[in-house]
């Protein structure tokens, strides 16, 4: 008896996320996504297995070699088989190896930063929607006011009071980014939470913890994704800038950005390569992660925002 | 409006006094101030001296009490760098900035405007995917790392033009200006189009959602219905609706842009604020990073003010429930 | 019939639609979605284009218009208006038919925000007519006075979000009269307005085409106003147009399978005179045109059983804040002083107005609204003393269905998932048990029981709104409450899904609240009826009293403004009224007037001294 529904056909729906396949799918139907995809997670596994692929050690001084230093890419070391495909930099470290540990470093705090931030803003986010009232608005408020303030300006001040460091830098990146996180949870949640499913569910009698883990929390995960993704590639920029400022990591522990800025004192003698290739790295690194994240955005919002 | 206006006005105080707390806190009792401001050499009874004579014995707000004393009077310190008022210091190199941020967001507006209304209008031919996918390099390019490319390629290269500094100014207002003489536009150029890159993909992936957003809407196709030529139907009913989000973004984005060009002013020596406060934080001088972040606030606070009354003013929705209830 | 048949004998017809074929461009491939279609619009007469959501009417009038966009679509045949082909005609051409001999006018939301009212006028009449900007002005507002807009000459500058809808929708007909048109094209222009306030708009028209002898195009899914306005109908199917001629040869004889099916299932105010206990739909196959008996109605009320639910004064009203520090304003007086009871297999529905507060007391009964006093006995308990784990135990008794059949199932979860979570939550039985029941409940409600694996959006609309009554159903409630339940659904599925109601309140001894603002469905249905005006009851009896003898002028004026699905009992009164809905809204000291309701037969109570009830209240727009 179903066919004496004459409705014409299934009614459209976008993608949710959640069901893994359809988003993979996506991604087959738009070639540049699935290229940064590819991209993105060759950068992850360089990253990770950094020490093994490394033609060097970067930071054992043993292995370095003074004399090779301010080597022009494709040089051949003294006395040595091996090549420096980047160059070395001053004190005679192959630049590829030095990106590659850089990148461990850089991708280190962006995703550490960006998971911690969504975590605690997302928390805030949701427990803002559900309170309402005074809670809520003090909450928004102090979001909004956080917000109105641009993300460089706000690690700076943090870093102003605290000092450079891995762990400071971290810290600054989740109070720049929290309230993002925070404010699209709520959004979502209280679009969701109008919606006649969740009232049908509490009508039906179901738990409000099953509403809220099964119904809502899956429903309004969608833009936390999409803004994670992006703010991933954010945070990596903003630690960039900060360590090139000299604000952010410890040369013991130099980043892309410190990278690039140890060489921005040879840049102006022609000496470009110590600059230009973690530079080149570090785009590559965010021109991927930003189009997976364009993508997904296209994909559960079909009429996306900018 | 009035009362809405005078509402707007109390929070915006609300925001400052906020701010002035966090700052304060901030700087005396998260930075510890004794260890900043006194030589670790200093003997047992110099120490307490220098405590008692700045004030750090008297209980917290005792000392934010001071704080905002000398706030109201405008004595932020004075920088132990310049050895001059801290506050004076950085409204000296506030034109600078200011030139070089309205440069920026000059060429953000007109460049990233119609590159946006054209992705829109023609959102399915390839030279508007073609800008929505180089709009995802601008959003991704590292300011700092573009600037110093800019500068090898330019400068170090090309040698087109100067790599650092303002260069030759001319007064105008009683202020001095770089874009008013040739040699001050040679150096505003690179600085400009590196903090306004980013700007740029902003405004027109906004402009280019406006679009698509308004374009399927009821009122266009009822403006269509009505005979409207085309032209009409985008650069009246189309344009207006869009502008109200692309002002009001672009203009809570100039707050941004002064403060990017922390970046770009140390990438190309250029001589404002933002360099000004990367070389304070540097060498730890207390009184001008104070001032400056108060500065900033207060900028700020005024330019989502304006922006506020502004968004009002284009919106007639926002405009009339401002004069009624709320 | 009116007189206007033979004037289009005179000089042909206005517009000729010539095996008009439009595809659109999907995925490389171009799809008909219009398939040779063929119809006049003659001089001065007024032609419906009706079907169901899919049927091609809208692509119809944007076809005739040209306003779909040139890259995905294909318009073939002829179009010819006065005689001109309208599909040969270069661009800027078009564009000065457009607006000037033909008109459109959309939903009343077609307004643009940011523009006045005005703006729009000034704009129109200066493109077509070449006016200067004062004579516009003044043009303007003699239009918007013709369309009987209060104070015309101090609304020009306003915004259309300070109008009322069907104040809106005025506007829009003053623009589309602006350039006097040969043809009005009107797509849906009240289909979210309504029904007295629809009732008004048809009248406008119908009164400004008779002075500006125009002809007009109106596309419609609702019957009623089909047969309410029209000379001739075309009826529309998947694209096709499967039967055209005079209105009420259409209604009377009906030709095609599919017309048939669709008259069938729109129900007739006052057709069920006389009758005490509700009625199904006849079942007519769209395929063959013939129809199924329909069951005779078994009553399901006992008089003398107890009643499952008891509402006793409820109020429910809500707090208006505004200002920075959240300072009351004002106040919402959604439901003031509701009382009413309901039996076992009984249904009443709780009929009204936008803002009448009608799913408010649905929504405070099922407590998804916090009432504010009063008291609510389901089966001898009152609700508001039970504590969270006693509401739970109750929320079994009651379920409730709401209007979106989209929004209601959550679209991650399969229907088995969806429909067996409550007999889960509730600790009814094992997993398997529960399926079982899923599956037995599926077939129950007209569906398969291998479908429970498959996700929401697999469905159409009602379908779903079939899975969330199985879902409903899987607690064994008693009650069920049904929001608006069928108003999204197109006609045919709207019968079916109301048949299935019908059907499961026999079988089972459901009882219904049943929420609706379509006087016709709700007359089908019900046993009872309460008329809900500004958050009270106005009147409220057995079903055949109020629609056959209302008491309050309220009730009198609602029934009167419903579209007839009779070209016979055209309804045409003449006396253009242009009252608006009130609002609720009061100032923070109201005090609602303690009401009396008199007694007039037997259980239909009507409230008393209804000049009161019009009380102090705020207009909705200035």
């Amino acid at each position: 008896m179903s066919d004496t529904d004459f409705q014409a056909g299934p009614v459209a729906m976008p993608v949710r996320a959640g069901s893994f396949k359809t988003l993979m799918r996506s991604f087959r139907r738009a070639p540049a996504a699935l290229l940064a995809l590819i991209v993105l997670s060759i950068i992850l596994l360089v990253a990770l297995s950094a020490p093994f692929l490394a033609p060097q050690n970067p930071y054992d001084l043993l292995q370095l070699d003074i004399m090779d230093g301010l080597l022009p890419p494709g040089s051949e070391a003294l006395g040595r088989d091996l090549v420096y495909m980047l160059g070395t930099d001053g004190q005679g470290r192959d630049m590829l190896s030095a990106i590659m540990y850089g990148l461990r470093i850089s991708l280190f705090v962006g995703i550490v930063s960006a998971i911690t931030a969504a975590l605690i803003g997302a928390t805030i986010g949701l427990i803002a929607a559900y309170t309402g009232g005074r809670t809520e608005s003090l909450i928004m408020r102090i979001v909004d006011l956080q917000l109105s303030f641009p993300s460089i300006l706000v690690a700076l001040m943090i870093l102003a009071f605290l000092g450079k460091g891995v762990a400071n830098v971290v810290l600054a990146l989740v109070i720049v980014e929290w309230a993002t996180y925070a404010r699209t949870a709520r959004g979502s949640a209280l679009v969701e939470t109008r919606r006649e499913y969740i009232e049908a569910a509490v009508c039906l009698g179901v738990p409000t913890w099953r509403v809220l883990l099964r119904h809502l929390l899956p429903n309004s995960l969608s833009p936390l994704i999409v803004i994670g993704t992006v703010q991933i590639a954010r945070a990596i920029a903003l630690e960039a800038t900060l360590s090139f400022l000299g604000l952010g990591v410890p040369v013991t522990e130099p980043s892309l950005g410190l990278l690039i800025s140890n060489g921005y004192q040879y840049m102006l003698s022609g000496q470009y390569w110590m600059s230009f290739y973690p530079g080149i790295a570090l785009l590559i690194t965010i021109v991927a992660i930003n189009m997976v994240g364009d993508h997904l955005r296209e994909t559960f919002n079909p009429r996306g925002q900018a | 409006m009035l009362r809405w206006l005078f509402e707007r006005l109390f929070q915006a105080c609300l925001v400052i006094a906020a701010m002035s707390i966090i700052v304060f806190i901030g700087v005396n009792v998260i930075g510890n101030p004794v260890d900043i401001l006194i030589p670790p050499d200093a003997s047992q009874a110099e120490r307490l001296r220098a405590i008692e004579y700045l004030g750090l014995d008297k209980p917290l707000w005792a000392q934010y009490l001071d704080f905002l004393r000398n706030l109201f009077r405008g004595d932020l310190g004075t920088s132990y760098v310049y050895g001059a008022p801290a506050l004076g210091v950085i409204l000296q190199r506030l034109p600078a900035t200011i030139e070089l941020a309205l440069a920026a967001m000059l060429m953000a507006i007109v460049i990233g405007i119609p590159l946006g209304l054209y992705a829109g209008l023609r959102a399915d031919r390839w030279p508007a995917k073609l800008l929505m996918t180089g709009s995802i390099l601008g959003f991704s390019l590292p300011t700092f790392w573009v600037g110093l490319m800019l500068i090898m390629v330019f400068s170090v290269q090309l040698g087109w033009v100067p790599a650092s500094g303002r260069g030759d100014t001319a007064e105008f207002l009683g202020v001095q200006w770089s874009f008013l003489t040739r040699d001050g536009l040679s150096h505003l150029l690179l600085p400009a189009i590196n903090l306004s890159l980013f700007k740029v993909s902003l405004v027109m992936r906004l402009t280019r959602a406006g679009v698509q957003e308004v374009l399927p809407q009821d009122y266009i196709r009822y403006a269509r219905a009505r005979g409207l030529t085309e032209k009409r139907v985008i650069w009246v009913h189309v344009l207006k609706n869009i502008m109200i989000p692309v002002v009001t973004i672009i203009g809570l984005e100039f707050g941004s842009l002064i403060a990017f060009s922390v970046v770009t002013e140390t990438i190309f020596a250029w001589p404002g604020m933002g360099k000004l406060i990367i070389d304070s934080i540097n060498v730890l001088d207390r009184p001008i990073i104070v001032a400056y972040l108060m500065l900033i606030v207060l900028m700020f606070v005024c330019i989502n003010l304006i922006v506020d009354i502004l968004y009002a003013f284009l919106d007639p929705r926002v405009r009339l429930s401002a004069r009624g209830t709320k | 019939m009116t007189g206007h048949v033979s004037l289009r004998a005179e000089a042909g017809p206005l517009l000729a639609v010539r095996n008009l074929t439009t595809s659109f461009q999907q995925d490389g491939l171009w799809t008909p979605v219009l398939r040779d279609i063929s119809f006049d619009i003659g001089r001065s007469e007024t032609v419906a284009v009706v079907g169901e959501s899919g049927s091609g009417k809208s692509v119809t009038a944007m076809s005739i218009m040209q306003l779909l966009p040139r890259s995905t679509s294909r318009i073939e045949g002829q179009i010819l208006f006065e005689g001109n082909d309208l599909l040969a005609l270069p661009d800027a051409e078009m564009r000065k038919i457009r607006g000037n001999r033909i008109a459109m006018i959309f939903q009343e939301s077609s307004l643009n925000p940011v523009y006045t009212v005005g703006f729009h006028m000034v704009e129109t009449l200066r493109r077509h007519r070449g006016f200067s900007a004062a004579q516009a002005r003044k043009e303007a507002v003699r239009l918007l006075d013709r369309v009987r807009i209060p104070s015309a000459a101090s609304r020009l500058d306003d915004y259309a979000h300070q109008f009322s809808g069907g104040m809106r929708q005025r506007v829009m007909i003053a623009i589309a009269l602006a350039c006097k048109p040969r043809l009005l094209i009107a797509d849906e222009p009240t289909t979210a307005l309504d029904v007295t306030i629809q009732a008004q708009i048809l009248e406008l028209i119908k009164e400004l085409q008779d002075q500006d002898d125009m002809s007009v195009m109106f596309i419609t899914h609702d019957m009623g106003v089909v047969a309410e306005i029209s000379d001739r109908t075309v009826v529309m199917y998947h694209g096709n147009a499967v039967e055209e001629g005079p209105t009420s040869q259409i209604f009377s004889s009906p030709q095609a399978p599919y017309t048939r099916a669709l008259l069938a299932a729109v129900p007739r105010l006052g057709s069920m005179r006389g009758l005490q206990d509700p009625l199904r739909f006849p079942v007519v196959s769209k395929k063959t045109g013939l129809a199924e008996p329909v069951p005779a109605s078994v009553p399901t009320v006992d008089p003398a059983a107890k009643p499952i639910l008891e509402v006793r004064n409820l109020v429910t009203r809500f707090d208006i804040k505004g200002g920075t520090f959240g300072g009351l304003t004002g106040r919402v007086h959604a439901v003031e002083n509701v009382s009413f009871d309901l039996r076992p297999g009984e249904t009443l529905s709780l009929v009204g107005e936008s803002g009448c507060g009608k799913s408010t007391t649905g929504r405070s009964i099922m407590r998804l609204t916090q009432p504010s006093s009063g008291q609510i006995i389901v089966e001898g308990t009152e609700m508001s003393a039970l504590n969270r784990n006693g509401l739970r135990q109750m929320r079994k008794q009651v379920q409730m269905i709401f209007q979106d059949p989209v929004a209601s199932l959550n679209a991650r979860m399969t229907i088995g998932e969806a429909i067996t979570e409550p007999f889960l939550a509730h600790r009814m039985g094992t997993r398997s048990q529960a399926r079982d029941k899923a599956a037995d409940l599926l077939e129950r409600v007209g569906l398969r029981a291998d479908m429970l694996n498959r996700l929401p959006h697999e469905f159409s609309g009602g379908q779903r709104q079939r899975i969330s009554l199985a879902r409903a159903l899987i607690l064994d409630p008693k009650l069920i409450v049904a929001d608006e339940s069928v108003s999204a659904l197109d006609v045919s599925v709207k019968a079916q899904v109301v048949n299935l109601l019908l059907e499961l309140q026999e079988r089972l001894g459901l009882s219904y609240l049943f929420i609706s603002h379509d006087m016709a469905v709700v007359e089908r249905v019900s046993h009872r009826v309460a008329v809900m005006y500004l958050g009270e009851i106005v009147e409220i009896g057995p079903r055949d009293r109020v629609f056959s003898d209302p008491q309050h002028p309220y009730t009198k004026k609602l029934i009167s403004a419903v579209p007839i699905s009779d070209p016979e009992r055209r309804n045409i009164r003449n006396g253009l009224s242009n009252d608006e809905i009130k609002s609720p809204i009061r100032p923070i000291n109201f005090v609602p007037p303690q009401r009396d309701y008199a007694e007039v037969s037997p259980g239909h109570l009507v409230m008393k001294d209804a000049a009161v009830s019009v009380g102090p209240i705020k207009r909705t727009r200035p």
